[in-house]
């Protein structure tokens, strides 16, 4: 094929010269690389920008990824659920409190038993609050039960002269613990926490 | 000290006082197994626990001299 110029002149090219082509029709589908493309999309975005739809139908959004186990990159958790009751182990925790623990001022005081069964505690009522309840008999002859309301001479837990107990609360529940003389009045120390 | 009962259904009765009348700012709560017959027989020692308890807020007696004055 010979190449001519408008007045109808054959054109001679160097191997260096080059010449513009016009191609009026739209390429074929292929598979060759043809350069850089540029994407001018306006309905799915802004310009220049490519967004990918996956799907099996041409114009449906974008759906979900399938699952499966493939790595798809850093991802953000807004929010999570509570953790449901169990035995599970789930690292260090820190304990804010226990009942163990002194975290609120003591108060002691002195107190009087007697052959009436009355409610125990170190100040002028029961601590609020209390975890700890801590009672020691000055008395160096006679035993005081300790107890519920229903605590009488002979029952309950008898405390012997000079000994002492520990009763561990819970600072949530009010227990009332009452107390009474298997005989005369005696005089207890009383620690409450 | 000024005192009321309060008689329980449980078979308690809650003993309440007042140092009010005394010019000192102190209440006391307290529950007594029975009525009032116990509660009156525990007051004295619940009275006397409270006294030395709390005696930073109670004055300090004065004693005077017989002969006149102040010791």
């Amino acid at each position: 094929m010979r190449l001519s110029d408008a007045q109808g002149h054959e054109l001679k090219l160097g191997s260096n010269d080059s010449v513009p082509v016009t191609i009026n029709g739209s390429l074929a589908n292929g598979e060759n690389i043809i350069g850089k493309v540029g994407i001018d999309q306006t309905t799915d975005g802004a310009t220049n920008r490519v967004v990918a739809k996956i799907s099996q139908a041409e114009g449906e959004n974008v759906v979900g990824l399938a699952a499966g186990t493939n790595n798809i990159g850093d991802v953000d958790v807004l929010t999570l659920p509570a953790l449901p009751a169990g035995t599970n182990k789930i690292g260090s925790i820190d304990v804010l409190s226990s009942i163990d623990t002194t975290n609120s001022t003591p108060v002691v005081g002195s107190k009087t038993i007697t052959a009436t069964a009355a409610e125990i505690f170190a100040g002028a009522s029961a601590k609020t609050n209390r975890r700890k309840l801590f009672v020691k008999s000055e008395e160096s002859v006679l035993r005081f039960r300790i107890g519920p309301s229903t605590v009488t001479q002979q029952s309950g837990t008898a405390i012997e002269p000079g000994a002492a107990i520990l009763i561990t609360l819970d600072p949530a529940i009010a227990v009332p613990v009452y107390a009474i003389s298997e005989g005369a009045s005696l005089q207890v120390t009383v620690w409450e926490v | 000290m000024t005192h009321t009962f309060v008689v329980n259904s449980d078979g308690t009765t809650t003993i309440q006082v007042d140092f009010n009348d005394e010019g000192v700012d102190l209440q006391g709560t307290t529950n007594v197994k029975g009525e009032e017959d116990k509660a009156t027989a525990y007051l004295p020692f619940f009275e006397s626990d409270l006294r030395r308890n709390f005696a930073d807020k109670f004055p300090v007696p004065v004693i005077t001299d017989p002969n006149g004055g102040m010791i």
